[in-house]
């Protein structure tokens, strides 16, 4: 073990740690333990990092290596649950505290979108990544990225507008009682 | 607009979001799967190690095990009422001087061999050995009856002496043989002539009857008798095995004026022994012809019986040690079929049953073995990490410090 490389490798993962963290719980929302993302993606990043050219590069470098990871997870276990509106009363087990019920709302609502336009949606929107960086972290085209990005912000509308028409229904229903 | 206003309130919220896992958390947590995981970190290869280990651990086990249970089952099926097993030797007397100190403890057989007694060795040598020659006299007769001999007072009573005072004494004069005969191992048949002729000179029946091992006279048996109108006397020696250092046989007579002797003797002048009888047998003395045609005394019945005993007993030195060795032959043949027996007997499931509760309990120990040490490793692993931290405390503390 190299005490060079783990200080260089974690000294570059400092400044990013909170926006990877942001991404990697949003990401696996309901899936999975973001944690275990995390540790799996610096493993990860850790292997491969003599083969980084430019420091620069690492916060794109880490998120493409979490995307592969998820990607090869999500082909392993071949998931084919759907989540439904009952997958909206799920406990979350990343959700500690009421002040953050509405992000997790939308992160329940984004987990009804395609894995691509989510990352899409995550990586511009929460992370505050570039188009041409999750062109390169996703591996497309930019056109693809904006497409996944107007695709997935309308069916998130439209999840949104559900979850409230049914939250308000559901107090309307109450109210007549 | 309200829709996408609130979805960007809503995206701006989840972009300042707290984080749940702090860098330090997700810095603690890589380390350890950095150890831990598999592939060029140096503790893991000590847990490698011990698993590795593992295979061997259980095979010594089972091993272990199933020299133990055989050991048991042999013991547990061995009959009881066998004699146990005595380490110890049997080693002949002839062979003491080979014996060596040595752990082992040695029972020395007395033997049963006496080269002192020559009925035995008589009957073992003569006819083998072409240095033994008898010979005898012509009227040497070995049935002769044995004569009984008692102490005789060989002084001249007629014999004075005065002391120094003038007074009369009367010592003890001892009276010489007229003719004195030594016989030891160097006599020769010559010698013997001579004295049969001088005796016969004498009136005495003269007849004798020699053994001759290696040119030395060994054994000599002698007949005397004086046939006289008025005394009437046997006498009948036979001697021991001569050596060379054993005392001679002496015998002599007295003489008349005329020269003829009237009495035999036998022994020194000094403590002279006359015959005072003869017969086959007495309560004490008893006469014993060997297989040479020596008469000899044996002074008591038991001593008899035991010497007769002795000299049926053939024993050989070799014959002996081969009956030893066949015995441990046939001993370890019947050890060798018990053994076969008690292993055919042996119910190898019950012990396959045992051994693989013993793999099982093993492979949970292992188990337990593993989960300890995956808690040491963490435990390092924290300690380390925490010293880690705590000295890029001091180092930002110190950058800091120099900032300022």
């Amino acid at each position: 073990m190299s005490k060079k490389k783990q200080n260089e490798f974690l000294s570059l993962y400092e400044p990013v740690h909170d926006r990877f963290e942001r991404f990697c719980r949003a990401r696996v929302y309901g899936e999975m333990d973001h944690q275990d993302l995390m540790n799996e993606t610096l493993l990860k990043a850790y292997e491969k990092f003599d083969t980084l050219r430019s420091k620069e590069a690492f916060l794109s470098f880490l998120f493409s290596i979490s995307v592969r990871v998820l990607a090869n997870t999500n082909r392993k276990k071949k998931e084919t649950t759907k989540l439904n509106q009952e997958a909206f009363i799920v406990k979350d087990i990343n959700s500690q505290t009421d002040k953050n019920a509405e992000v997790f709302m939308l992160y329940k609502a984004m987990t009804k979108l395609s894995v691509e336009q989510k990352e899409c949606l995550i990586l511009f929107e929460i992370t505050g990544f570039s188009i041409k960086e999750i062109s390169d972290i996703q591996n497309t085209s930019e056109s693809n990225v904006k497409q996944r990005l107007r695709r997935g912000r309308i069916r998130l509308r439209e999840l949104l507008t559900e979850k409230s028409e049914f939250a308000q229904e559901s107090k309307g229903g109450q109210n007549e009682r | 607009m309200n829709d996408s206003f609130n979805m960007d309130k809503l995206f701006e919220q989840a972009s300042r979001i707290e984080t749940e896992v702090s860098f330090e958390e997700t810095k603690r947590a890589f380390m350890k799967s950095l150890i831990l995981s598999a592939g060029g970190v140096l503790a893991t290869k000590g847990v490698l190690k011990v698993l590795t280990t593992k295979k061997w651990i259980i095979m010594i086990s089972a091993i272990t095990a199933i020299s133990t249970a055989s050991i048991v089952a042999v013991m547990s099926f061995a009959p009881n009422d066998k004699e146990p097993i005595e380490t110890s030797k049997i080693i002949p007397n002839s062979s003491i001087d080979e014996v060596q100190d040595g752990e082992e403890e040695l029972i020395i057989e007395p033997t049963k061999v006496f080269d002192q007694i020559d009925i035995a060795e008589n009957e073992i040598i003569e006819g083998s050995n072409a240095d033994i020659i008898f010979f005898e006299s012509e009227n040497f007769d070995p049935t002769a009856d044995f004569v009984i001999y008692e102490e005789f007072e060989n002084d001249d009573s007629s014999f004075i002496e005065i002391d120094a005072n003038g007074n009369m004494v009367a010592p003890k004069k001892i009276i010489p043989y007229a003719e004195r005969f030594e016989i030891t191992s160097k006599t020769t048949e010559a010698e013997l002539l001579s004295m049969k002729k001088k005796a016969e000179a004498a009136g005495i029946k003269f007849n004798y009857k020699a053994k001759i091992k290696n040119s030395k006279l060994q054994k000599i048996s002698i007949q005397a008798n004086i046939d006289q109108r008025n005394n009437q006397q046997s006498m009948s020696i036979t001697s021991d095995n001569f050596k060379d250092s054993d005392d001679p046989v002496i015998f002599g007579w007295f003489e008349d004026d005329k020269g003829k002797a009237n009495e035999m003797g036998y022994g020194d002048e000094k403590n002279l022994k006359c015959c005072t009888g003869k017969g086959t047998k007495c309560s004490e003395h008893h006469i014993h012809l060997d297989d040479g045609g020596f008469n000899n005394f044996i002074f008591s019945d038991e001593i008899e019986e035991a010497l007769d005993e002795l000299a049926d007993l053939e024993f050989d030195i070799n014959d002996d040690l081969k009956d030893v060795l066949e015995n441990l032959e046939h001993d370890l043949e019947k050890m060798g079929e018990e053994l076969e027996f008690t292993m055919n007997e042996i119910d190898f499931s019950e012990i396959n049953s045992i051994l693989d509760d013993l793999q099982i309990e093993t492979i949970d120990l292992l188990d337990d073995l593993e989960i300890q040490i995956e808690e040491l490793l963490q435990k390092n692993i924290d300690i380390k990490i925490e010293i880690e931290d705590d000295l890029d405390k001091k180092n930002r503390e110190e950058k800091e410090i120099k900032s300022e």
